[in-house]
């Protein structure tokens, strides 16, 4: 400034050097200030992205239900083989089902503890059932004793793992609207509010395996579902044919707490069969086992018979970390339907 | 003065240039330092990614719970050679040394999910003692995993009946199976099957 201020002596330098004091001093306010802002918000920035990139499941809430899940497909387990054997009583069906579990429980409760995580499963209860089966591939599917229309359980409010493999051969012939007229096989869901009628039989006109669904109390029969081959496999409860969804299944939930199950012209007046196979199902009423009557032969491999079975079980399940308590109720019936 | 003045502009010219000269190199460390100053972030890409360790443990997740939904899981968990007493064709050391060595489905999966990708991995078995104590077993090992590793795990049960993949043998008729019958039921013993990932 001195410099281009002219030739003269210099403007008052006294005063100039003052002027640039004072700025300087803003200057250096101003930035500090802005410093400090940046810093603040640098760390902000950081902070946020931490946050967001933290996993969501901060509990570990994924995991209690990985147990979950594994301890019901365990328990399932467990219960399908306890009923594969062939038992004598449900007091020691329900023993062995109890040991099981109470093992698993123990070795995955050790297992998750390295983790510092606690697992407990605690039964609440077993329900007795009784489970029926045709294995023998070629007979009708009449009783023991040869009854054509018989009733395999009464009193019943759940069926699971119900399924029928018909020969394609031995099923009787119809078409959906001479159903009734026609001999053919059904099964009869037969409820307090409400009747259900499940009939197998080959379709006339598309030469296919067909499975017809008829509300009994109103009369209204609903679409059939159909599959070709040599077998037909029948899932009541799973409401598959063929292994295919069929729709017209899923009347469980109208049958309410009590029903009887009943299978209808097994074979024709003259002693032919119907329908010939394999099923399979399990009630949750335990006295069909305990006195089975004539209906049923004893032992197994002696179609039609009927065991002891669990039919569901009830257990409590805990999974607990240092951040996060898990309990659930659970019941395990596999393959069983609302009904 | 006329002698002044003509001296002083030589004196401005050589201020002039360490002027010129300090500018510069507070403008190229001002560079320097900026670069030097970046935050590392979570965001960074690194190896140690709070991004990519969430990311790996679910894909972890994920491949165990297919596996165990198609029964890979347990088909690898029963890859059992009796005779050598050792997870099948693992060789003197007892474990694979690369996750396609094992011939089975579950073998096949971590190595498209997780080698292909360039991430590592190691396979343990966890399973309990008689007396109640948890050991582990290795089935994959590729090392010593880094300190941002993750981990995933799933338990496998096993049965009394449950087939070895050699042939006949039932795990209650092994001889050799690693993980012991700790239960008098049809219950045989419970193992977690563990994932341990992370980048090479």
């Amino acid at each position: 400034m001195a410099d281009v201020s002219g030739g003269g002596r210099s403007v008052s330098p006294p005063e100039d050097a003052a002027d640039r004091a004072q700025l300087l001093l803003v200057a250096g306010l101003v930035i500090a200030v802005t410093l400090v802002v940046l810093a603040l918000t640098l760390n902000t920035v950081i902070y946020t992205e931490n946050l967001a990139t933290r996993s969501s499941d901060v509990a570990g809430g994924d995991d209690s239900i990985r147990f979950l899940d594994a301890s019901e497909d365990a328990v399932a387990e467990i219960v399908a083989r306890a009923n594969r054997d062939h038992n004598e009583s449900h007091a020691a069906l329900r023993a062995n089902v109890s040991v099981d579990v109470d093992a698993w429980r123990n070795a995955t409760g050790r297992s998750y503890a390295t983790n510092g995580v606690v697992t407990n499963l605690s039964n609440r209860g077993l329900i007795n059932g009784t489970r029926m089966l045709q294995t023998d591939g070629s007979r009708k599917f009449t009783d023991a004793a040869g009854t054509s229309t018989w009733t395999l359980a009464d009193d019943v409010s759940g069926t699971r793992q119900f399924r029928i493999n018909a020969t394609n051969a031995s099923l009787a012939n119809s078409t959906q609207t001479t159903l009734e007229s026609d001999e053919v096989f059904y099964v009869q869901l037969n409820g307090a509010s409400a009747a259900w009628e499940v009939y197998v039989y080959k379709d006339l006109l598309a030469s296919t395996i067909n499975v017809t669904v008829k509300n009994a109390t109103s009369g209204v029969k609903r679409t059939p579902c159909s599959t070709g081959g040599d077998y037909a496999a029948v899932n009541v409860t799973a409401g598959t044919v063929g292994g295919e969804s069929c729709p017209a299944l899923s009347f469980a939930s109208d049958l309410g707490s009590s029903y009887a199950i009943t299978y209808n012209d097994t074979e024709t007046g003259v002693g032919d069969p119907t329908i010939t196979g394999t099923y399979h199902l399990i009630v949750d009423d335990g006295s069909v086992a305990r006195s089975p009557g004539a209906s049923f032969n004893d032992g197994p491999g002696n179609s039609p018979w009927a065991d002891p079975a669990i039919y569901a079980v009830e257990y409590d399940a805990v999974y607990e970390t240092g951040r996060l308590r898990y309990s659930a109720s659970v019941r395990v019936a596999p393959g069983e339907t609302n009904g | 003065m006329t002698r002044r003045r003509a001296t002083e502009p030589g004196d401005r010219g050589q201020a002039h240039t360490l002027e010129a000269f300090t500018a510069a190199l507070l403008l190229v460390g001002s560079v320097v330092f900026a670069l030097q100053v970046t935050a590392v972030t979570p965001l960074t890409a690194s190896t140690s990614s709070q991004h990519i360790e969430n990311q790996q443990v679910q894909v972890a997740r994920g491949l165990l719970d297919s596996a165990t939904e198609n029964g890979s899981l347990r088909e690898a968990v029963l890859d059992w050679n009796d005779s050598a007493g050792s997870f099948a064709n693992t060789g003197d050391r007892g474990y694979y040394i690369r996750p396609d060595r094992a011939s089975n489905t579950f073998g096949a999966m971590l190595d498209r999910t997780f080698l292909d990708r360039g991430v590592a991995l190691n396979v343990n078995v966890l399973y309990v003692t008689s007396g109640g104590d948890v050991r582990s077993r290795r089935m994959v090992y590729l090392g010593t995993p880094s300190d941002h590793a993750v981990t995933a795990s799933r338990a496998v049960s096993l049965y009394d009946d449950d087939q070895l993949d050699d042939g006949p043998t039932t795990l209650n008729d092994s001889s050799s199976y690693f993980a012991p019958d700790v239960a008098d039921g049809s219950v045989y013993n419970v193992v977690r099957v563990e994932v341990v990932v992370w980048r090479m």
